[in-house]
């Protein structure tokens, strides 16, 4: 007697998930290549496809805390601090500069440690981790401006041939990613903390120990992210990204992901924060002037945000 | 037989009344700050006519604590802004209008919250996501109506704003006469007993036939209304609205709601305490400015109070 | 042959109720042994001891002859070969198949171990269930339940490193379809002669009677009796669950229910009195119909449909099979997760759902609630120094009674029970019979859940559910045990 299956889909992650935020991908960019045919260069994609480094990264940072059924919202205010102390303190002395990030690490593991061992909420942690974030960047960098590194505008602006560089760091970074999730024992224990913690606990696995590396990636891809950003924009600014908390976790849905963990797909994650970079640039080439653009990208959110939740179907129980 | 410590029982005393503890760090950070300041009478008058901002602020946002864990209101900043504008607008600089213009930003305020309640329960958002993601929207509507307009406030509502009865901004009476409404409602109206048994156990309030929504949906508009109200009085106060007057008022909400002893999980509230944090607050604020330590430092600081109040009032993990 | 496991005298309290009474049990290494009982038998606390979820309160408890302490626990028994497959499922949904092995067996890593995971998952799974189309690479969610449900009990017998000594299967079959039950019955039969044992706990009986060697049942904490599954039959069965034994309850009291094995449902006729709750379309799943006055009775074993059905007459607004007469209030017997608001006073937590009656102008006059709370606990008995401190201060009994209080202040004519006298004392137990028999005089309907037989006689009238169905309606002061058991299972 066969299986019935609900969906033929056996690749976990697999190509159902990988097939929505590719299509609004299309939805975007065939828009943005009509009003604009000269973007379809190679100089015009990688202009299209270089933000969408920092948000991707960012996007995975906010995947691995999604997975495990948290979320991190400092995250658009720490790559900001990442920027200023690229700008300043990097500048001045490497080693202090690398010390910092060593510590924003640890300090993420700590919150990934204490958020299951004392049973904490990760909204409001991280909400007064963002003011915390926000000081310190204000207080190295009061005003945008600073001196990041020349080599972090070089790593972002390398030329490659025949394929814009963006796009091949975004396979790159999906890639990696997909290996994490999917390939590592890691990878399995966060999908399965986020699946049934309870199963975890009672075959012997450490949650403790999966919240800690997982929060650890949090940390270690927000690094990146920021230093990306930095790199592409040259600057330092203590208010840079904060909308990109937001961008991260709607690209993190888009791609598949949920907000009560187990389910996570890089590769969609990836899709998911291009398109998101690319609806900016769309609305920018649609002439909607920038007063309009945050607020058409919140709507935009709320939309993404929806669709998933009709598309999913879900049968929580609402007594809302 | 022996007989209580006095000392320790006046201790056990005060740890179940945790509301307490802000109004003794008052008196604490006063006395230092008397002792550093040149003017210690008129910094008490100021602190607490700007305590009086945090104080409604933190209202609005403890009441949508109080519903339960994952309730929080990120739209605070924006709508305070926003309908300090709109009622500047409205209020045209003539004192005939104030009353009109009162009313048409609390009505401001009460939409958002609607708004976002909407959000919540149509479109199955987080309320965190839909906060945040209303928040771009209110933002960009204010950009776009209200850029560049600088209107003074009509010369009677800065009069009563800034009148003192001796000592004593009128403004810190009001809102605390306002304080001590809420108090009674909260704790002797059939709503705020609905809301504190939603945020005990939504299920058990579901099943006792209260109905989960219609409270909720009050909730949200309250909080925008006392966003609202706070960003009318503080336009007044500051001779006119700004973009930007409402952004430190995040993390000051939540700060003052944790601060002053409410939980975060929801389920129960706390006036006194929100009144004592608030004072409390802005001494330290005070206190930092006058020690010439500026705005970021306040930003690390807030944030710190935060995250250890949260770790502090965790529950330990319980073992099986 | 040796004695794979035994319990010498085990006693199991939970504050209020005795859940295991002196039992004795013993199994042999490669036995089957068929558990059965009806609800409140001490099956699952009989299963969470042998499993090392926690401890017996008295009495030893032997592993191969060796008596087991305090420190052992879920992964001691997973160390010792036994393991356990319950009806909620304990794969990660969002994994593969070969990734829930790699979490079940934390053994299986380093290089090769998903070729090592398949193989065994795959050999176990065409062992049991030759059929099976399960790929390996497969998220589980994907499956039906019958198909994740294969997989579990597949995973239970996977041998990595420990050997598989006792398995222990709770409902296994009831999401299992024919086809499968027969396959996992023939491989259980397969199981003596590799010297594994297993326990079958199954309402199922004819299930019991095909995989076991031998069978215990049980009653109200007690093994009441053990018989070898060649001179079992399914009436013989029933007959045996329904023995009484008098019940020993911590106070020393003896809470026998004397009236033998009639529960003497009372049969009251109520045709001349208007319906309260009526059945639009009836049908096997639906057709209670409920009198002014009248209490009925919900029974069969826990958890198929009864709780549903009080819910779905709860949201009475909302209900579109039944005409609810006025409104509505539910009495849970979770009290921790559907009633008790534990931040509050005993006070608030009994005036909640009556604020109208209380208020002044705008404000909750607090000195009507307390009139109204202390009215309360003396009608009840609520015992406590004060209303105002904090709920949790009472015993478990006294909080039911401060649930009944809040439910039975409101006006609402009809009252749903949802097993409320759960792990509540006897003493206050017979309270709370007084006070239903006293509200039904004044009128008011109940529909009580309930998975004590003895209660049932307090109703005029049951519905016996079984798979979410109603399989019989019983009415009559001559409804036995005996009749409730046979429909029940």
């Amino acid at each position: 007697m066969k299986p019935t299956t609900n969906n033929s889909r056996s690749m976990p992650g697999g190509w159902k998930d990988t097939m929505l935020p590719l299509f609004s991908i299309l939805i975007v960019l065939i828009p943005i290549l009509i009003i604009r045919p000269r973007v379809m260069s190679f100089g015009g994609f990688q202009l299209l496809f270089n933000m969408a480094m920092p948000i991707a990264l960012v996007t995975i940072a906010q995947m691995f805390a999604m997975s495990i059924g948290e979320i991190d919202f400092s995250l658009g205010n720490l790559i900001s601090l990442v920027t200023c102390i690229a700008g300043t303190i990097i500048p001045y002395n490497l080693a202090l500069g690398l010390l910092c990030f060593a510590g924003i690490l640890v300090v993420y593991m700590l919150i990934g440690a204490f958020l299951y061992l004392r049973k904490l909420p990760s909204i409001v942690v991280t909400i007064g981790m963002s003011f915390i974030w926000t000081g310190i960047a204000t207080t190295i960098q009061p005003s945008p401006g600073g001196n990041v590194p020349r080599i972090l505008e070089k790593i972002t602006g390398f030329k490659t041939p025949f394929i814009p560089m963006p796009l091949i760091f975004l396979a790159i970074l999906a890639l990696f990613a997909y290996l994490i999730v999917f390939k590592t024992n890691i990878g399995i224990l966060m999908r399965g903390v986020g699946g049934n913690p309870k199963a975890i606990n009672q075959s012997g696995h450490s949650i403790l120990k999966t919240q800690i590396i997982v929060f650890g990636f949090v940390g270690l891809f927000g690094i990146l992210g920021g230093l990306a950003l930095a790199g592409i924009t040259t600057s330092a600014d203590a208010n840079m990204a904060r909308n990109y908390t937001l961008i991260a976790v709607a690209s993190v849905i888009l791609g598949g992901g949920t907000f009560a963990g187990g389910k996570v797909s890089p590769v969609g994650a990836v899709l998911g924060a291009c398109t998101m970079t690319l609806v900016g640039t769309l609305l920018t080439f649609l002439q909607i002037s920038p007063d309009w653009q945050i607020g058409a990208q919140g709507a935009i959110i709320l939309a993404v945000l929806f669709l998933n939740s009709i598309l999913k179907r879900r049968g929580k129980v609402h007594y809302v | 037989m022996f007989e209580r410590n006095p000392l320790t029982a006046s201790l056990e005393a005060l740890g179940e009344r945790k509301w307490l503890w802000s109004y003794i760090g008052a008196v604490a950070v006063y006395l230092v700050i008397s002792v550093v300041s040149g003017n210690p009478m008129g910094t008490l008058a100021a602190s607490i006519t700007f305590a009086s901002f945090f104080i409604l602020v933190g209202i609005g946002q403890m009441l949508v604590i109080t519903n339960g864990a994952g309730n929080i209101d990120l739209s605070v900043p924006c709508t305070l802004a926003m309908a300090g504008s709109v009622a500047m607008k409205i209020m045209n600089e003539s004192n005939g209008n104030i009353w009109i213009g009162v009313i048409a930003g609390l009505a401001a305020g009460a939409a958002v919250g609607a708004f976002n309640f909407g959000l919540i329960r149509i479109m199955l958002m987080p309320p965190m996501i839909a906060t945040m993601a209303s928040s771009f929207i209110v933002k960009t509507l204010s950009i776009v109506f209200f850029r560049g307009l600088q209107i003074k406030p009509p010369a009677g509502l800065e009069r009563f704003v800034n009148f003192k009865i001796g000592m004593v901004p009128i403004i810190f009476l009001f809102v605390l006469g306002i304080a001590f409404v809420m108090h009674f409602v909260l704790n002797r109206t059939p709503y705020g007993r609905y809301i504190h048994a939603i945020g005990q156990n939504i299920k058990a309030a579901w099943l006792s036939g209260i109905n989960v929504t219609s409270n909720k949906l009050i909730t949200y508009i309250l909080s925008g209304v006392f966003a609202s109200l706070t960003g009318i009085l503080l336009a007044a106060f500051s001779g006119g609205a700004t973009l930007d007057m409402g952004d430190e008022y995040m993390m000051n909400s939540i700060a003052v709601v944790v601060l002053g002893g409410s939980s975060i999980a929801g389920g129960n509230s706390n006036i006194p305490g929100i009144v004592g944090a608030s004072v409390l607050l802005y001494l330290i604020v005070n206190l930092l400015n006058i020690l010439g330590l500026g705005a970021s430092l306040r930003s690390i600081f807030t944030g710190i109070v935060i995250v250890a109040i949260i770790f502090a009032s965790g529950e330990k993990l319980r073992k099986r | 042959m040796n004695t794979i496991l035994e319990l010498k005298n085990i006693n199991k309290f939970f504050l209020h109720s005795q859940a295991l009474n002196n039992v004795n049990l013993s199994m042999e290494e490669g036995e089957c042994l068929g558990i059965v009982g009806h609800n409140g038998a001490g099956k699952s606390t009989l299963v969470n001891i042998v499993t090392g979820t926690f401890g017996q309160t008295s009495g030893d408890f032997y592993l191969d002859g060796v008596a087991q302490d305090a420190s052992y626990d879920v992964l001691a028994a997973n160390r010792k070969g036994i393991r356990v497959v319950f009806q909620e499922l304990s794969l990660c949904p969002n994994l593969t198949v070969i990734e829930n092995m790699r979490i079940f067996h934390p053994s299986l890593k380093g290089w090769g171990w998903r070729q090592r995971a398949e193989k065994t998952i795959m050999e176990t799974l065409d062992e049991i269930f030759p059929d099976h189309g399960i790929k390996p690479n497969a998220v589980v969610e994907d499956y039906s339940l019958g198909d994740k449900q294969i997989v579990e009990i597949a995973k239970a017998f996977t041998v990595v490193d420990n050997p598989l000594r006792l398995i222990i299967l709770d409902e296994p079959t009831s999401a299992l379809d024919h086809h499968r039950s027969e396959q996992l019955t023939r491989f259980l039969k397969t199981l003596p002669a590799k010297k594994i044992s297993c326990i079958y706990i199954s309402h199922l009986l004819d299930e019991v009677v095909a995989c076991t060697s031998r069978i215990a049942v049980m009653k109200d904490g007690v093994h009441v009796a053990g018989l070898a599954t060649v001179d079992a039959t399914r009436q013989k069965i029933i007959e045996l669950m329904g023995e009484a034994r008098p019940k020993m309850v911590k106070d020393g009291s003896n809470g026998s229910d004397g009236e033998g094995h009639a529960t003497g449902v009372t049969g009251a006729s109520f045709e001349k009195v208007p319906l309260v709750i009526e059945v639009k379309n009836p049908s096997e799943e639906k057709r209670i119909s409920v009198h002014e006055g009248e209490v009925i009775g919900l029974t069969g074993l826990a958890g198929h449909g009864q709780t549903k059905l009080l819910i779905e007459l709860f949201d009475y607004k909302k209900n579109k099979d039944y005409k609810i007469r006025g409104p509505v209030t539910f009495i849970p017997g979770d009290r921790q997760n559907d009633g008790v608001f534990s931040q509050w006073s005993i006070t608030k937590n009994t005036t909640l759902q009556v604020y109208k009656e209380m208020k002044g102008a705008f404000l909750i006059n607090p000195k009507k609630e307390d009139i109204v709370a202390d009215n309360w606990r003396k009608t009840i008995d609520i015992k406590t120094d004060s209303l105002k401190t904090n709920i949790l201060s009472l015993s478990g009994g006294n909080q039911q009674k401060v649930l009944f209080a809040r439910c039975l202040e409101s006006a609402s004519p009809i009252v749903l029970m949802d097993d409320p006298t759960r792990g509540v004392d006897v003493g206050t137990k017979e309270e709370i019979y007084k006070l239903i028999i006293e509200e039904k005089r004044k009128g008011r309907s109940f529909v009580w859940y309930t998975t004590e037989m003895e209660e049932l006689r307090y109703c005029d009238s049951i519905y016996v559910f079984k798979a979410g169905k109603i399989l019989a309606k019983l009415a009559g002061d001559k409804v036995t045990e005996q009749e409730i058991l046979k429909a029940s299972f």
